[in-house]
């Protein structure tokens, strides 16, 4: 349950642009249907597409939802690394490198965009797919704070940004109930934002539960069903309490 | 005996010998070391306080080579290693590679791990070798109370190390503890069958008839059952010390059934149950002062430190009553089925060769106690030459698994024993007023060359500012100050917090250097705790007290020598007392001792001229010796006593008694070291030098009674007649 927690928060890809050309948009859909079902063979089919040389050369738009489609596949991948059990090593080291590699790919390509709160927020997120251990937690957490900082000194009304910003301290391993508590603020900065916030409403939910708050976290992921039916986490541990 | 008596008697010891063997079941075998140290032993309060500070410091060290080391495939399953030893009941944690690159690196970056490693001096020569091809698996233990709970945790630990084909080699504590029992039973299983044959084929060979061998066989298994069974309701444990009683009660059971046996031969006539109380009548008393003396050399035994050889001396003392009870009841009662010309020893051989000697040193009395004064005159110088060890490991032959085990991970890791230094601090440890200093000793204590490492809280603390700060190398330092030391320790990492509490109090005031040391042998490791509170001092660290559990075994078994010396001084007054109720004589009393001194002598000069150390077996050779020796003397100062009373000068009587008791000497003496040397072949070194000596001392005895003591009682004798 709590490997599902940790990929369903990070599972909170944003909304750049639709593309102008059809097949950009095609791909951005698939993105957003890959996004709602948990999807990751359709996440790394639309990765592999965007990869071809002329969606390379169509500019910052192709770059854009690659980057989306990179975001979606190391997250979705975090999914499976989490669920993966702990003795079998070689499995969740071969889903950890490709995490590491969907996400040094979006890595790459965010750095020849221009910097906006979403391109940074992004780049948190990214970030955060590639903590998985304590060691590097030591060694990313402060790339990922300061990119989560400067998506909200940029726009301090990205609800996403509220929720990167909320990951080091409810995700961070052998976090108290005083990082809960920090991490909850930010979260209400996001829903206050966005009430309708997905990811928002899973990672706020997990953390109520977490602080024995079953009821309200029952509440947070209930509403998360209702904004999206396929769902499958909040379906999963709704059906845990 | 009557027909019904003797049916009752038997019917009783069949009764006893199943009782016996039900009880058998309960004996244990217990080699822990806490067994070695007592309450009061110098030291042990530092001892108990560093117990219950830190919880048990004992720990089993696990190295394992593999080759490539920093592998992933390798490391996983080093990882499924370590998880299963943490499943192990009884396992505290285990510090290891391996369990840093599952907690901290989440089974990821192994060639980060490598960095990490490489990066600083944490790591080196304790859970790493220099080449990096073997890694360490300390694994801290909280043992229980019982034996079964240490052997089940070593055994656990070796499946697990089985399971995933690992080279590897365990030392510690509980390893040597479990390899001891399990040699210690596998000794008791292998010696006692043998000590029996050996002894029956001696006995076979003097008697020509299976009858009298059986009886004596029978007197000598029924005594052991019933020792047996003592210990077993006693709660006396089986240790490598105690092994060697059953092989022991066997074969001085075999004694007083032989003089029954042979006094029975000796008869005339057809009347068994005439000759057979005859028989009884002439031997009851020498053997009762026989069994009684070398109770008494046994008995002085308890006089020791240590409860295994305490134990070891009051058994076989209950073995040697119980097999004169056994010989005078069953033996008494089966002598009578035969006739007593079956029973008659052939002892044409023994008897010339006993009265030969006898009479040469009547004729050469000078010769005989020249030589006797000269053998103790040659053996003096040599005596200072004896030294004391207590090494547990020098107590295993070099080929047992677990020797090979102590060296192979001495050459490729780390030290196999741990030397404690408890330090009380002033300020708590994240004061840096402290900090000097306890470097100041940790460099100190390093620069010993038996030393391999110094564990210190303040490495923790270094590793934990490292870690702080992204895990830089170059912040591989003690913090800035109070403040951050104490955030530090406040915040520690799981994964480095169990390393943590081990050498730290919970108030900060108390912290632990623990010394990994490649030695065992009692002289140095003395000095090094000697030498390690002197650095302390010298460093500004007051009331620093060296100790663990090796530095305990290591000072109660120092103190071996003062233990002998009393063991020794006990058995002389005991046999002598003994002796004086038997012989009723002060001057066959004084006489009595006099020989006895040269098998004492010659044994503990045999020890120093081979280098045999005095350990928890040889230590107690001298009572035992002395116990057993003076045997002889018994039976022929007896018969000469009484071959005296009837009018018959000193020199006749002592020929006279050469000729009678004399094949019974030589056959107790034979079919004796024939049960030593069952011995022999033991796998505890020291129960091997136990027996050799032992043999040494029964031979030189039976010599120096047949030919020194004639020549003593020749000289003492007119004086007696005025």
């Amino acid at each position: 349950m709590r490997a599902q927690f940790l990929g369903a928060a990070l599972l909170s890809a944003g909304s750049l642009g639709a593309g102008a050309t059809d097949f950009l948009e095609e791909q951005a859909k698939r993105i957003h249907t890959a996004r709602q079902t948990y999807d990751l063979e359709a996440a790394k089919d639309t990765l592999q597409a965007l990869r071809t040389p002329s969606i390379q050369a169509s500019g910052d738009r192709g770059d854009r939802v690659r980057v989306e489609a990179a975001l979606l596949v190391a997250e979705l991948e975090r999914i499976d690394f989490e669920e993966t059990p702990t003795e079998e090593q070689s499995l969740r080291r071969e889903i950890g490198e490709r995490i590491d590699a969907a996400a040094q790919e979006g890595l790459d390509l965010l750095a020849d965009l221009g910097e906006t709160s979403e391109t940074q927020r992004i780049r948190a997120d990214l970030v955060g797919t590639l903590i998985r251990s304590k060691f590097r937690g030591q060694k990313y957490r402060s790339r990922m704070e300061s990119a989560a900082a400067r998506a909200l000194e940029l726009d301090r009304s990205n609800a996403r940004a509220w929720v990167s910003s909320a990951k080091p301290d409810l995700l961070r391993p052998g976090r108290g109930p005083k990082d809960l508590e920090r991490g909850l603020e930010l979260v209400n900065h996001a829903l206050e934002i966005d009430s309708s916030l997905e990811p928002a409403l899973l990672l706020r939910g997990r953390a109520l539960f977490e602080l024995g708050r079953s009821e309200d976290a029952r509440a947070d992921w209930q509403r998360a069903l209702e904004l999206n039916p396929s769902c499958r986490l909040a379906r999963d541990w709704l059906s845990e309490l | 005996m009557k027909r019904r008596q003797r049916q009752w008697t038997l019917l009783l010891y069949v009764a006893l010998a199943t009782l016996s063997l039900a009880r058998l079941r309960d004996l244990e075998t217990d080699n822990r070391f806490e067994l070695w140290i007592s309450g009061s032993d110098p030291g042990a309060a530092a001892y108990e306080e560093l117990r219950e500070t830190f919880g048990s410091d004992e720990f089993v060290l696990a190295a394992v080579t593999v080759s490539p080391p920093f592998s992933p495939p390798i490391f996983d399953r080093l990882v499924d290693l370590v998880t299963g030893l943490e499943k192990i009941r009884g396992v505290r944690y285990v510090s290891s590679l391996p369990t840093l690159y599952r907690d901290v690196y989440g089974g990821e970056d192994l060639e980060a791990l490598r960095d990490e490693v490489e990066s600083t001096s944490f790591y080196d020569d304790f859970l790493v070798s220099d080449d990096g091809d073997t890694l360490g698996f300390f694994i801290s233990t909280e043992l229980g109370d019982s034996p079964e709970a240490r052997r089940d945790i070593v055994e656990s630990i070796r499946a697990e190390l089985d399971r995933l084909s690992l080279d590897a080699s365990m030392v510690g504590a509980p390893v040597l503890n479990a390899a001891l029992d399990s040699i210690s039973s596998r000794e008791l299983l292998r010696s006692l069958p043998l000590a029996a044959v050996l002894s029956s084929a001696a006995l076979l060979l003097f008697f020509h008839s299976v009858g009298p061998v059986a009886i004596a066989s029978l007197c000598g298994g029924m005594t052991l059952l019933l020792t047996l069974a003592t210990a077993s309701l006693a709660g006396v444990p089986i240790t490598m010390v105690t092994t060697a009683t059953p092989s022991l009660v066997w074969v001085l059971a075999l004694s007083s059934a032989i003089h029954l046996l042979s006094a029975y031969g000796r008869q005339q006539g057809s009347d068994r149950e005439k000759a057979a109380r005859r028989a009884v009548a002439e031997v009851a008393r020498p053997c009762t002062l026989s069994a009684l003396t070398t109770a008494a050399g046994f008995l002085s035994l308890v006089t020791s430190d240590f409860a295994p050889i305490r134990n070891f001396g009051a058994l076989t003392a209950v073995g040697l009553i119980l097999s004169l009870i056994v010989t005078f009841t069953l033996g008494r009662a089966l002598i009578g089925l035969g006739p007593a010309s079956a029973h008659r020893p052939r002892h044409r051989l023994t008897s010339s060769f006993s009265r030969h000697l006898v009479s040469a040193s009547l004729r050469h009395p000078l010769l005989s106690g020249g030589s006797f004064a000269a053998l103790i005159l040659l053996s003096l110088p040599v005596l200072p030459q004896l030294r004391v060890d207590s090494n547990p490991l020098r107590f295993l032959n070099s080929d047992e698994r677990v020797v090979q085990d102590y060296d192979q991970l001495r050459k490729s890791l780390t030290g196999v024993s741990t030397l404690e230094i408890l330090l009380p601090l002033a300020e708590p440890l994240h004061d840096p007023v402290n900090w000097v200093a306890l470097d100041r000793l940790r460099e100190e204590l390093e620069r010993h060359p038996e030393i391999a490492r110094v564990l210190s809280p303040l490495d923790v603390l270094r590793k934990l500012n490292q870690w702080d700060h992204d895990l830089d190398p170059s912040h591989y330092g003690l913090p800035e100050g109070a403040e951050a030391a104490q955030a530090l320790l406040d915040n520690v990492d799981p994964s480095l917090e169990a390393q943590l509490r081990a050498l730290v109090s919970d108030d900060r005031r108390l912290v632990r250097l623990t010394a990994l040391v490649t030695t065992m042998d009692s002289g140095p490791f003395l000095d090094l705790a000697n030498q390690a509170e002197s650095a302390a001092a010298a460093a500004g660290l007051r009331d620093a007290a060296a100790t663990g559990l090796t530095l305990q075994l290591v000072r109660a078994q120092s103190r071996i020598i003062s233990s002998q010396l009393k063991s020794l001084a006990l058995a002389t007054v005991l046999i002598l007392f003994c002796i004086l109720l038997g012989l009723r004589s002060l001057r066959l009393t004084t006489l009595s001792i006099v020989p006895n001194l040269l098998p004492v002598t010659l044994v503990f000069a045999y020890m120093a001229a081979k280098q045999i150390p005095l350990d928890p077996g040889t230590v107690m050779v001298a009572g035992v010796a002395l116990g057993i020796a003076v045997d002889d003397i018994v039976h022929l100062l007896t018969a000469a006593q009484t071959e005296l009373r009837q009018g018959a000068s000193a020199e006749s009587a002592l020929l006279s008694s050469a000729e009678t008791v004399g094949p019974a000497l030589c056959i107790t003496t034979v079919a004796t070291a024939a049960g030593f040397a069952a011995l022999l072949g033991s796998s505890f070194v020291p129960i091997h030098f136990f027996a050799l000596l032992s043999i040494l001392a029964l031979v030189t005895a039976l010599l120096t009674d047949l030919t020194f003591l004639p020549a003593l009682v020749r000289w003492t004798a007119p004086r007696s007649r005025s």
